[in-house]
């Protein structure tokens, strides 16, 4: 883990970040501290007998819209002819 | 433990937009992710109604996807029974669940729906002359 530590105008800190009203005083002290749990890399290889993307010839960008509406009310529809 | 909402799961299959796949291969290989019977549900209706793939294909493909060691169910096995009814018989996957539920865990069931109870008979009449032997 990395650590920055520096003084700022809290009124330009304030520009950047919401800071709590009750905190006041010309300056500020912020320390910086780099994030250990960040995501790990996208690059993430490919294992073999995984299925991402298996279905990717069945894909249509334009069907990405209708995945929330279409899908519960046909089933609904199928299922019970209620709309 | 992240709980993955259906369109993390799909972008991850069907690989329609590479960003959003990344993101979901990073999180569906590496992460334990925690699936609920609701979601997979909103998986495979997406998957049959919105992109017309065929029952088996698609649960064919659950079933590899939902034996990831990482992939965490309330039941593992409820829900990969719920996908075999569900390939094998026409009773809709929610009624899949209700199903798995009595032939995995011994739930009682009650429904309206005849199909339902006639599959749950059949499954106790199962268990039963299994039972005799």
């Amino acid at each position: 883990m990395k650590a920055f530590k520096t003084r700022i105008k809290l009124k330009d800190l304030r520009n950047i970040i919401d800071i709590p009203k009750d905190i006041v005083s010309p300056e500020v002290e912020i320390i910086i501290l780099s994030d250990t749990s960040s995501r790990k890399s996208l690059h993430v290889k490919r294992e073999r007998g995984k299925v991402g993307g298996i279905l990717n010839r069945y894909s249509d960008s334009n069907l990405i819209k209708n995945e929330k509406d279409n899908a519960w009310s046909k089933i609904i529809e199928d299922k019970h002819g209620l709309l | 433990m992240v709980y993955c909402d259906a369109n993390i799961v799909l972008r991850y299959l069907l690989r329609d937009n590479e960003d959003h796949y990344r993101i979901s291969l990073s999180i569906i290989e590496t992460e334990e992710v925690f699936l609920l019977n609701e979601v997979t549900a909103e998986i495979v209706y997406v998957l049959l109604k919105t992109y017309s793939i065929d029952k088996k294909k698609v649960c064919g493909v659950l079933k590899k996807l939902f034996l990831y060691p990482n992939i965490n169910f309330y039941s593992k096995d409820v829900i990969l029974d719920a996908l075999d009814i569900f390939s094998k018989n026409s009773i809709d996957y929610v009624d899949c669940i209700l199903c798995a539920y009595n032939n995995i865990e011994d739930r009682k069931i009650i429904s309206f729906d005849k199909k339902v109870v006639s599959y749950i008979n059949i499954l106790e009449k199962s268990k039963r002359d299994k039972g005799k032997r």
